[in-house]
């Protein structure tokens, strides 16, 4: 058998020598210049946000309320994993948390090939009242929410998938 | 203080991500970087043709495309027959729910990957990182790419004197700007 030589190489990209060149941005400008440009996107960013919820929110009114088929899983949680981008970018924290928290036990009931649709109706009812335009609800209650969605994942044993370790 | 400046308007950048939003927010924060507008595609498959078109500086890809994942993709990247296109840095993107990926992404050969939603200050750190601190391209046959021994270590007096300090995780996603390596990426800044 023979073992094929490894190869390095010390390649200076055209990206490095651009970053080297004299004038330019500031970081902090660029920073600030980059935040201001996502921010001009927010209104579309609600708009996206509410339709996403709009699809996950129809597609458990299409199933039977006991059962969900795997192929609406799959498809909530690209959705739910969508709105996590955005709710994180543009700062809805809460939303972002109830996000996760769907993302988690829907992923849980696919890799432990459940079906149950009653945590995942809990999820969408709270992502309602967490949405863009939606009457802010108090920390208190927000807090409560929270914690309850957080019981579920609990109930079904499942390992958060941010504590999950990539490598496995 | 001065801060010291980054001039990347004329780096091309090749932005392949299948959601029209988040294409959207990258753009956004590359225009707020002054950089020029990307090429953007919503496929491997596209982005292939691209890049066979175009010559590219910098590629950032979301994790699983709707025709192929990251890795194979990369992985096309980083052939010989791609000539000096295969050294180009690669930013992998993961969703939240595309953890799985990440060791994939990497061990094809991405510089780095940072998880969503990427925050200006992540993105343009990352950026000056793969283009200020220099790493090895390795091609083992069965690994092609950036290498992936570095030193995660602080300089022993902790005391980042230099840009070669750096001692920033490229697999980490972790804002650079809050985590102690943030003198080594600003000291990268120059």
């Amino acid at each position: 058998m023979t073992v094929r030589p490894v190869k390095t190489f010390f390649p200076k990209t055209r990206l490095a020598e651009m970053a080297a060149q004299l004038g330019g941005i500031a970081r902090d400008e660029a920073i600030a210049g980059a935040k201001e440009s996502v921010e001009l996107l927010r209104e579309e960013g609600d708009t996206e946000i509410n339709r996403s919820i709009g699809a996950i929110e129809a597609i458990v009114a299409g199933s039977d309320r006991r059962s969900l088929q795997e192929a609406d899983m799959r498809k909530i949680l690209q959705l739910a994993d969508q709105i996590v981008t955005l709710a994180g970018t543009f700062g809805y924290t809460a939303l972002d948390k109830v996000m996760r928290s769907l993302c988690d036990v829907t992923d849980g009931l696919l890799q432990a090939r459940l079906t149950d649709a009653a945590p995942i109706i809990v999820h969408v009812q709270s992502m309602r009242l967490m949405a863009p335009g939606s009457t802010a609800l108090s920390p208190q209650q927000t807090a409560k929410v929270l914690g309850e969605l957080a019981k579920i994942l609990t109930h079904y044993n499942f390992c958060p998938l941010a504590a999950q370790n990539p490598s496995e | 203080m001065v801060q010291p400046r980054a001039n990347l308007k004329s780096v091309s950048t090749l932005l392949v991500d299948s959601d029209r939003f988040t294409r959207g927010l990258i753009v956004q924060m590359l225009r707020g970087f002054r950089m020029d507008a990307p090429i953007v595609c919503d496929t491997g498959a596209a982005a292939k043709s691209e890049m066979l078109q175009h010559a590219v500086d910098l590629c950032i890809m979301e994790s699983v495309l709707p025709d192929m994942g990251s890795p194979e993709l990369i992985s096309w990247i980083r052939r010989p027959e791609m000539g000096v296109t295969r050294f180009i840095p690669v930013i992998v993107l993961s969703g939240y729910t595309q953890h799985r990926i990440v060791a994939a992404a990497r061990d094809a050969g991405a510089n780095t990957v940072l998880k969503k939603p990427v925050s200006p200050q992540v993105l343009f750190d990352r950026i000056l990182w793969v283009a200020r601190v220099p790493r090895p391209f390795i091609d083992a046959g069965v690994y092609v790419g950036p290498d992936r021994r570095f030193k995660a270590e602080e300089p022993p007096d902790k005391n980042h004197k230099r840009a070669d300090d750096s001692t920033a995780d490229a697999t980490s996603d972790e804002p650079m700007a809050d985590t102690p390596t943030a003198a080594a990426a600003k000291g990268a800044f120059r």
